[in-house]
């Protein structure tokens, strides 16, 4: 059963007489049937860089505009400042990417890297600072939160970025071997300062955004319940992110260390940052400092993404479906990946409260909670010194929609994982426990429940 | 000697110290490629051939021969009409685009390789044939992006693009004639 049956099924109204409540039941019925016939993205064909998008439920003409103009926003390559001027016009002066899909890879994690050499454009390198008690800030004085590779004619990029793998193997119980590649990032031609040595790289790939929007419904107190239970009982840990002031959305859900509350705050982010954007959520891009160049450059209008292209990205998002699942719950590698401790991160269901008062059960793997997953995974500063980094329990679904686009697969927050196998045996601190007994699996059992996660 | 023709000189020198130097820069990013693009980069080199792509599908469609290099000029794509829904809608504020046409003798991987970040499609018909993979690679224009095909023989098809504000593209179509690592 897809996702959005997956919803629709457990979706229901609240209140009312019995009488009038068996009615809803049965109006609630006819929705669940449209919606698995209708909105169900039924054969939908991941593989195709060109495949179309499904909205998790049945769309009003006007919301499929919306929906459709959403879409033809986040495929948009702007341009920059007054090339010519116009709705899409201000990309840069610095910039990673020209559009959203250019990282988003049809929606989809994005490609990553393929092996040694440049970085390519769809991993992203953010800056921090390590500060003496050990805590990390984000960003750098001289080139900002995010190092642009790219700028617009007349403008230098920030810096040229390679990566460098060493092969590192790792032996299982079974004596096969897997081979694990350790990234080693190479940062040159800066266009300002040197990088000081606490500088951290904090190398990012792009996430899917199929089903963000589910994820953004998961009600806050299902989240700390589980940080709650889970924390005591399991002892896997796991925090919830609490971002910015203590408010309606101060939580963070979004960005592989749940950094952002929302898909608008996310992408509002993105924009800035690695596109040069602004957008009323985000007035200023990501210029160092002193890049005085930078922030005197031409814009392309305040704010360069207006709010009638805004706003149908963030639903557009919204409403993006989930690809097919076909999780079988009583397969041998679904079993397995219970037994072995991975489904208390990587939670199979969640509730979400729909608007409307609709309430649903969807199936992510993930509890949207940080974790610890020790210093092979953490980041580092120029010295190589790690950074206490926490991870967001990365949602397994829609893995199937990059494993049959035929690309490599790259995994992890930075794609140095080739597969299901090395992105487990990555696996550190309070995953430790789960790692390890996948390397304590049989040839067939390990192959077993990668092939099930694949197909998520 | 003048000072007058001294100062020529001496600018002309470093104008060609700077070409020298950026057409080394742009060299460099063209090898950064993972795929064995040495014929698609040889055939970008040629001199192009400008064409004009059509607005709408229908006889006006230019032909596209393979191993050619072309300058094709786009119109705004808000006034083009496409033989298919370009595989990837974008908004045509300020967007190019336009139709050629090209044919396959035989079947086999075929390469586009373009000098903007258009998004290409190559219709049979009107059923699109979707790309294999596409590479880029920093620091290169000529290419800016090649992407990858599985096309049949004997055909004549579509070339769509679309979305992207360059209004003229240099474009080739290359057959793959030696095996490649997908990546």
């Amino acid at each position: 059963m897809d996702s959005a049956c997956a919803v629709a099924i457990a979706v229901h109204k609240r209140g009312g007489s019995t009488r009038s409540s068996a009615w809803v039941r049965v109006l609630a019925l006819i929705a669940f049937l449209t919606a698995c016939r209708t909105a169900a993205p039924v054969g939908l064909s991941v593989q195709d860089d060109a495949h179309v998008p499904r909205p998790w439920r049945n769309l009003s003409e006007a919301e499929q505009k919306r929906f459709d103009l959403g879409y033809a926003v986040f495929n948009t390559e702007w341009a920059p400042a007054n090339t010519p001027a116009g709705r899409t016009d201000g990309l840069g002066p610095l910039f990673n990417a020209q559009g959203c899909d250019a990282c988003h890879n049809s929606r989809r994690r994005s490609r990553g890297p393929r092996g040694t050499g440049d970085a390519p454009n769809d991993l992203v390198i953010q800056l921090g600072r390590l500060l003496p008690d050990g805590r990390l800030e984000r960003g750098t004085p001289e080139y900002g939160r995010v190092l642009n590779p790219s700028a617009v004619k007349g403008f230098t990029p920030e810096a040229s970025i390679s990566i460098q793998y060493v092969e590192q193997r790792r032996t299982l119980a079974d004596s096969s071997s897997v081979s694990l590649q350790v990234p080693r990032y190479e940062i040159s031609n800066l266009s300002g300062p040197p990088l000081s040595p606490n500088t951290v790289l904090m190398p990012r790939m792009a996430p899917t955004i199929m089903g963000v929007g589910l994820l953004e419904q998961v009600p806050e107190a299902a989240l700390r319940s589980l940080a709650k239970t889970r924390g005591g009982q399991q002892n896997v840990g796991g925090r919830i992110s609490r971002v910015g002031a203590e408010s309606a959305h101060g939580i963070g859900r979004f960005g592989w260390q749940a950094t952002e509350p929302s898909i608008a705050s996310q992408t509002a982010s993105a924009m800035a940052r690695e596109m040069g954007l602004t957008s009323a959520r985000a007035p200023n891009i990501d210029c160092g400092a002193a890049d005085r160049a930078c922030a005197d450059a031409p814009n392309g209008g305040t704010p360069e993404v207006e709010a009638s292209l805004f706003e149908p990205l963030i639903f557009f998002q919204q409403l993006h479906a989930v690809p097919v699942q076909l999780d079988n719950g009583n397969a041998p590698g679904a079993r397995l990946f219970e037994r072995i401790g991975c489904a208390r991160c990587h939670r199979p269901t969640l509730p979400v409260h729909l608007p409307g008062n609709g309430r649903g059960t969807i199936r992510p793997y993930t509890d949207l909670l940080l974790h610890d997953l020790g210093d092979d995974l953490a980041d580092r500063d120029l010295q190589s010194r790690p950074v206490r980094s926490e991870w967001r329990t990365a949602p397994l679904w829609g893995l199937n929609a990059s494993v049959a686009s035929t690309q490599p697969l790259r995994l992890l927050h930075d794609g140095r994982a080739r597969s299901i196998a090395e992105a487990v045996l990555w696996h550190g601190g309070q995953a430790t426990p789960a790692r390890e007994a996948y390397a304590q699996l049989s040839g067939e059992q390990r192959r077993s429940l990668d092939a099930w996660i694949e197909q998520l | 000697m003048s000072s007058k023709l001294l100062a020529a000189l001496i600018a002309a020198l470093i104008a060609a110290l700077l070409c020298q130097t950026a057409l080394a820069a742009e060299e460099d990013g063209c090898k950064k490629f993972t795929w064995d693009v040495t014929r698609e980069l040889a055939v970008m080199t040629q001199a192009p051939q400008a064409v004009t792509a059509a607005a709408q599908p229908g006889t006006d469609v230019p032909p596209l021969r393979l191993n050619k290099v072309y300058e094709i000029k786009l119109s705004a794509q808000s006034a083009v009409t496409f033989a298919l829904t370009p595989g990837k809608p974008t908004l045509p504020d300020g967007a190019q685009a336009g139709l050629a046409r090209f044919h396959t003798d035989k079947a086999g991987r075929y390469r586009v390789s373009i000098t903007s970040g258009h998004w290409i499609d190559i219709l049979d018909g009107t059923q699109l044939i979707r790309s294999r993979d596409f590479q880029g690679a920093r620091g290169c224009e000529r290419p800016h992006k090649i992407v990858e095909y599985e096309l049949p023989a004997g055909r004549d098809l579509t070339l769509q693009l679309s979305g992207s504000p360059d209004a003229t593209v240099i474009l080739a179509i290359t057959p793959v004639t030696v095996s490649t690592p997908a990546g």
